[in-house]
């Protein structure tokens, strides 16, 4: 068999930089090809190159044994090759067969030709087996559903060459099975895939072929057969991997937290659990659970409706993140863009904006010595990679923005530590020093709550484990007693995967 | 020290008064009447008017949120405090500017309720005050004028008199551009204000109460706007209800030119008070190099885009240059 697109030997160079050396790839009709490497390995030049939005530095592309240059994102389309962003970039105002055909629209007279438009971009969906009005406008629509429209997108064009960037890391897991099944169909109709993402099993389950790249270096290529998850992690982070789960035994102390029927947020109702000194609560949950509502209840976001919570023995009334981190409880937030740094302050002045107060004397002046060595010692404990805290935080990786983000929490000392995906699309690296982190700070009698999409974080990090489902408790689970498939199980519930369709099409 | 010389000379503000400069040696080499004693004092009275009203515009505009009514504001805190002064000539002029002062808090405080309290947004909330503001003075005033011939004379004096060869109305507002650009720059507020700039929803999940400082923030722009008022009565000498008709363009102008962005998290005050001053210089050149005076608004329109433009290109070559080089001119943003 021959390949539809082949790199060979591309090298791309910014500036004194080499971001890729000499990398070599086949992509093959039928195949779904995973790229495996940690964050900066690599991987999103690649992508950028085979889009035509990077050119380059040296070696050849080939389609069908025919060199061709992909000069520009158009080129790369005019030769069948779509990709499919992280984020679908849609226009939520318009239809969704607009956004299907957008800047191609097909036209009759030199007016769009409506009822073509429409009718094929049903075709298009049902060829992907996803049942959306094509007149329904994208705001109204889930992420999976998004993702999909995407695809259509790129089918449009007749692709035949897919590149999905991380396709599933915004969804939750009933909504991957679905981009799962799309990938499936497109395969069998010959279309060659390259598949990037962080998750590992993602690519057991679903690729063909998978190549590592690791600091811009190729390291490996074979057949799916020829891995094991151990040996592709290995081959990405280079070094042999010791306990990915840096969990301490600690031992547990009081409670520290109380929470009795806590109910509020619309659908969130008579949660109770409690929190121990040192105790790491794991909160395991589909997206949309109710998890991320509590931590904002608990920090003040939304107030509850009704509940108790008692921090120390002492009932809490918090109406505001202000009295929160008052109190003692913090809250590393889901989305660290939106929610978590302001981007274009510097790492020293993200981390210490919740505690100016302490840092400021006369007339709320604040003592930059002072702020500045805390900065450091923080930005040092989490190690992050930096040219000094000066660096803007929009310019770190993703994964040294999450460490700062983390250190911004640790300096309130907090009794309380809320953790909301604190590892999600970041690279394994970054990962292993947030769970050592958490361990740590477990260590020291803080007590966590870890909210996690990841089952197998959760096994590796959490003393006690509390599965949501539709805004209540669904199953507990303690250490020793953890076990996969019924904790994914007992968060996926048949039902409920089928509520969670309904909701969408309304 | 020579560090932070070095890093004061790299700044955005010594780029803007090398503008200023600029700007006003090639209106003098075409009309060296722009250098007469005369004229000098002139732009700068009109340039303390529009400065302080800029101050509390830029930092409105740095914390996300914009005062259309300042204007309105301005006119109420004149009308008042002239018409109490007619009526009560030997009351000291501490009391009038109590009661200018304590009319802007008000009408401030009118907006911070709509933007903070109701959480309407900034622009719609203070077109709405502006015409309710504006329609309301015009009522009250009746169509009444106050000139300075029933005002005491003490009055026109505070902006007449010189102390070290300038209006106190220039100390005012070089002091409170001092004053405010410090505390923006050094205090847990300002910082909390850029914050909010940046990124409301992280600034809340940091703990800032974003509504207080919004709230804030308007009742400072209505404070500053009443001081203004009380200033214009006695630099014009005659006050009626529709004065001050374009100040809240010319107070976003004076901003934006300063370098403080539309969008929010990033300018300082400094920069505001810089773009006042070449805000007024300009108008002042075009009126003294004999352009019909109904070309002035375009010209000056032309100015401002102008200045704009030249500005961003700048920002973007500097920022392209190198990436650290953007990372420290971003970082200032949080200083």
């Amino acid at each position: 068999m021959l390949p539809v697109l082949e790199l060979r030997k591309i090298s791309k160079r910014f500036g004194a930089v080499e971001v890729l050396s000499e990398v070599s790839l086949q992509l093959f009709g039928g195949r779904v090809h995973a790229l495996a490497g940690e964050n900066g390995a690599g991987k999103s030049t690649l992508v950028k190159i085979i889009g035509g939005v990077h050119q380059p530095s040296s070696g050849s592309i080939l389609k069908d044994c025919e060199p061709i240059t992909l000069g520009s994102p158009l080129e790369s389309r005019h030769n069948g090759i779509a990709v499919v962003h992280q984020h679908p970039a849609l226009f939520p105002d318009l239809t969704v067969a607009e956004n299907v055909f957008i800047g191609q629209q097909p036209r009759k007279g030199g007016r769009i030709d409506w009822p073509f438009m429409l009718e094929r971009a049903s075709d298009l969906l049902a060829r992907l087996d996803v049942d959306v009005s094509v007149t329904a406008e994208v705001r109204h629509l889930g992420v999976s559903e998004r993702q999909a429209i995407e695809v259509a997108r790129a089918l449009a064009i007749d692709a035949r060459v897919l590149v999905l960037d991380e396709p599933t890391s915004a969804l939750s897991g009933n909504e991957v099975v679905r981009v799962f099944n799309l990938i499936e169909r497109l395969k069998a109709e010959g279309v060659a895939i390259l598949f990037i993402t962080h998750f590992i099993d993602e690519i057991m389950k679903l690729s063909d072929d998978v190549t590592v790249l690791r600091s811009g270096k190729h390291i490996a290529t074979d057949t799916i057969s020829a891995f094991t998850p151990e040996t592709i992690v290995r081959a990405m982070i280079g070094t042999k991997l010791e306990s990915f789960f840096p969990k301490e035994a600690v031992a547990i102390g009081d409670v520290k937290l109380r929470v009795e029927g806590l109910t509020g947020a619309g659908f969130v109702s008579d949660i109770n659990f409690d929190v121990r000194a040192g105790e790491i609560l794991g909160f395991f949950g589909l997206v949309g659970a109710g998890r991320s509502e509590i931590a904002g209840m608990l920090f003040g976001i939304t107030p509850p409706e009704r509940g108790r919570v008692s921090l120390e023995g002492e009932e809490l009334r918090i109406r505001s993140p202000a009295e929160a981190i008052r109190r003692g409880i913090c809250l590393v937030p889901e989305d660290r863009h939106r929610q978590g740094l302001v981007l274009p302050f510097s790492i020293r002045a993200n981390e210490s904006l919740p505690v100016l107060r302490a840092l400021s004397g006369l007339l709320g002046k604040i003592q930059r010595s002072r702020e500045e060595a805390i900065a450091r010692e923080y930005a040092n404990k989490m190690r992050v990679v930096s040219s000094g805290i000066e660096q803007t935080a929009a310019t770190l990786s993703g994964g040294n923005q999450q460490k700062v983000l983390l250190a911004k929490w640790l300096i309130p000392n907090p009794k309380l530590l809320i953790l909301d995906q604190p590892t999600r699309g970041i690279d394994v690296g970054a990962k292993a020093e947030i769970y050592r982190s958490i361990s740590q700070l477990a260590a020291t009698g803080v007590s966590t709550i870890l909210i996690s999409d990841d089952a197998e974080e959760l096994i590796g990090m959490a003393d006690r484990i509390l599965v949501f489902r539709g805004g209540k408790v669904a199953a507990r689970a303690t250490r020793g007693g953890f076990d996969r498939a019924e904790l994914l199980l007992a968060a996926a519930h048949v039902p409920a995967s089928a509520a969670d369709v309904k909701v969408h099409k309304e | 020290m020579k560090a932070a010389l070095a890093s004061a000379w790299a700044s955005r503000e010594a780029k803007l008064l090398v503008a200023l400069l600029a700007i006003c040696l090639a209106i003098t080499l075409r009309e060296p009447r722009f250098l007469q004693a005369s004229n000098l004092e002139q732009v700068a009275l009109s340039g303390t008017l529009v400065c302080i009203v800029a101050l509390g515009q830029a930092l409105l505009i740095i914390g996300r949120q914009i005062d259309l009514s300042v204007g309105a504001i301005v006119a109420w805190s004149a009308f008042v405090s002239a018409l109490w002064l007619s009526e009560h000539p030997d009351s000291p002029l501490a009391v009038v500017f109590v009661i200018g002062i304590a009319v802007g808090t008000a009408l401030g405080a009118g907006n911070a309720l709509l933007a903070a309290g109701l959480r309407i947004p900034a622009i719609v909330a203070t077109l709405g005050t502006l015409a309710i503001y504006r329609g309301g003075i015009i009522v009250y005033a009746g169509g009444r004028q106050i000139s300075a011939t029933i005002l005491p004379d003490k009055y026109g004096a505070v902006a007449q008199t010189h102390i070290l060869g300038q209006s106190p109305l220039v100390w005012v507002a070089l002091a409170l551009t001092v004053v405010l650009g410090w505390l923006a720059r050094n205090t847990r507020t300002g910082r909390n204000v850029y914050a909010i700039g940046s990124n409301p929803e992280g600034a809340e999940f940091a703990g800032i109460g974003v509504r207080r400082h919004v709230a804030l923030l308007f009742v400072l722009s209505g404070m500053l706007c009443g001081l203004t008022g009380v200033l214009w009565g006695a630099r014009f000498g005659t006050v009626d209800a529709v004065i001050a008709p374009d100040l809240q363009l010319q107070s976003i102008s004076a901003a934006v030119v300063g370098g403080v962005s539309i969008f929010g998290g990033s300018g300082s005050v400094y920069g505001a008070a810089i773009g006042a001053a070449i805000f007024v210089v300009l108008q002042n050149g075009v009126q003294l190099l004999g352009f019909d005076q109904f070309w002035i608004p375009a010209l000056l329109g032309v100015a401002i885009l102008g200045t704009v433009l030249l500005y961003s290109r700048l920002a973007n070559r500097s920022g392209a240059s190198t990436a650290s080089n953007r990372s420290s001119g971003r970082g200032k943003v949080a200083r």
